[in-house]
């Protein structure tokens, strides 16, 4: 093991802890009221949510935690890729068809990579250690959800927008290949600008969570920081490498067998 | 033999949007945009095609290299079925340069030579200077920015762009559209010089009748999705051939010439205006 995570318990705000936290929503809500703001409703609604996705997502964990199995880690993983897929392909402007399980399969694909090399040559989990391996697939799974759909949006936009440009190419015995370079660079670079904006800023200006995590867990701050930059790395080649895929696929996606446009 | 070849192509609006995403958003799909066309071009020949706007021109050329597939009937290249030939071949044997000048980036000696390295060609600066002299503009520099030409300038750009690929067939879109009348004459002079030469033949769409006494050859006119001609293009010059259709379209564009405003008697001016009419009611069919 590389990377030990130090074993300090963390202390359970309980019940009780819940009930006080929740508080502080009555207060905010309270004084919104008062000030003449209609947020109740809102207010109660997102303060139900929360409680309940969460702790509803915490009870099946615990119960995934308690087995240690593959299959059950697995099964918690895929359902998250489906999630992942559909949310991704909506967020996409009227898309080409077939986006979406196009989406699901690369996101599938870089999160069984990426996870397995993370956890278990860089981190060092030997096994199905639920631990490692659920959260490091959540935050891999939402960052390249993220940054394939930005790649598809801006790769349908700019051949939409770039209609000419594709045509023209073509008549001149392009591949789609060639005929989309352009648009593929820009999406290619819309999908990472956040990435790499992040990379540029952490620990600076915010603390990311991970690191945050890890401190209120007990952990010796620069080893926490040594996590953090595993999770960066982990998230530049997750992101890079789903936009280029999904860049690789809609390209296939968006021209007939004889080359012809669908956008 | 023909270098291309259309017989009794039809082609519905349908089957244009057929496996585009966007297909939902067109209205009147079950409409012929070709009506059983058949046409031919020799090696070295020369048919212009004139007609209403929106009328199936573009789709006529795109039919030639295969970015538009018929709904019926074939499209040949070489007396060969355009389905047989390989794709990126097709394309280069039958070079199709659009309406719109585009523009895919860096200087002019860049824009020029893309498509040929797209085959794996690294031009020569000696046939860069040629096919610049052919187009007229010889004396630019092949380092300046192409995003800095003018207009007139990039389509004749384009159309080099396209020269450089030694087609055997040219596919033309409207060449001339943002040109002058003298530009355009001497454009097509040139080029028809060029493609004679080679024995390259040209199919040109164009909205003024003015481009046919320097292109010559054979005019068509697709009116209605079906097609009239080929008439000589002296024939057409003279007053309009014998075909009443023909005859009525040709006198459209007299009378857009005239509300143009702009027939102050000289033939140029009479031929340039017929250009700028024809053109003021493309623009309102595609608003």
């Amino acid at each position: 093991m590389i990377l030990r995570l130090a074993a300090a318990p963390l202390l359970d705000p309980g019940w009780s802890g819940l009930a006080l936290a929740g508080l502080l929503m009555l207060v905010v809500v309270v004084l919104a009221t008062a000030l003449g703001i209609r947020m109740l409703r809102l207010g109660l609604v997102a303060t139900v949510r929360t409680t309940v996705q969460l702790l509803a997502v915490g009870f099946v964990l615990q119960w995934v935690f308690a087995r240690s199995s593959w299959a059950w880690i697995a099964a918690v993983l895929a359902l998250m890729t489906c999630v992942a897929g559909w949310t991704g392909r909506g967020r996409v402007e009227r898309p080409l068809r077939g986006l979406g399980p196009a989406l699901t399969l690369v996101l599938a694909g870089v999160l069984a990579v990426t996870l397995l090399y993370v956890s278990q040559l860089v981190v060092g989990a030997r096994g199905p250690d639920p631990r490692y391996l659920i959260p490091l697939g959540g935050m891999i799974l939402g960052n390249a959800m993220t940054a394939a759909s930005l790649a598809a949006a801006r790769f349908h936009d700019e051949l939409r927008s770039g209609r000419d440009l594709v045509e023209a190419a073509l008549g001149l015995g392009a591949t789609p290949w060639q005929a989309t370079a352009q648009a593929r660079a820009r999406a290619f670079r819309a999908a990472l600008t956040p990435t790499v904006n992040a990379m540029l800023i952490v620990g600076i200006v915010k603390l990311p969570g991970v690191m945050t995590g890890q401190m209120l867990g007990g952990a010796d701050p620069l080893q926490a920081a040594k996590y953090q930059i595993v999770v960066m790395f982990m998230l530049a080649f997750s992101d890079g490498v789903s936009a280029l895929l999904v860049l690789k696929v809609l390209q296939r996606l968006a021209f007939t067998r004889a080359w012809q446009p669908r956008l | 033999m023909a270098a291309v070849r259309l017989e009794a192509v039809r082609v519905r609006a349908a089957d244009l949007l057929r496996g585009r995403a966007d297909a939902e958003d067109a209205a009147g799909a079950e409409a012929l945009v070709l009506d059983g066309v058949s046409l031919a071009c020799e090696e070295g020949g020369v048919l212009a095609v004139l007609g209403e706007s929106g009328g199936g021109k573009s789709t006529l050329l795109r039919l030639c290299n295969r970015l538009v597939e018929p709904s019926a009937g074939r499209a040949l290249v070489e007396e060969r079925p355009v389905e047989e030939w390989p794709l990126p071949a097709l394309r280069r044997h039958a070079v199709l340069v659009g309406q719109r000048a585009v523009s895919f980036g860096g200087s002019v000696g860049d824009e020029l030579s893309l498509p040929a390295r797209w085959a794996g060609r690294t031009p020569s600066e000696e046939s860069l200077r040629e096919v610049l002299g052919v187009v007229g503009l010889g004396r630019l520099s092949l380092e300046r920015d192409a995003a800095r030409l003018s207009g007139g300038e990039r389509t004749r750009l384009g159309l080099a762009r396209a020269l450089l690929l030694e087609p055997r067939v040219l596919l033309l879109d409207e060449p001339t559209g943002s040109l002058d009348v003298r530009t355009a004459r001497e454009l097509l002079g040139r080029l028809g010089e060029w493609a004679r030469s080679r024995g390259v033949a040209r199919l040109v769409v164009t909205h003024r009748p003015a481009d046919l006494a320097a292109l010559g050859g054979r005019a068509v006119f697709l009116l209605g999705g079906r097609l009239h001609g080929p008439f000589p293009a002296d024939a057409v010059l003279d007053g309009g051939p014998a075909d009443p259709a023909v005859r009525a379209f040709l006198g459209t564009l007299g009378r857009a010439e005239e509300d143009a405003g702009s027939a102050n008697g000289a033939e140029p001016g009479a031929e340039s205006g017929a250009g700028r009419g024809a053109r003021s009611g493309r623009r309102e069919g595609e608003a």
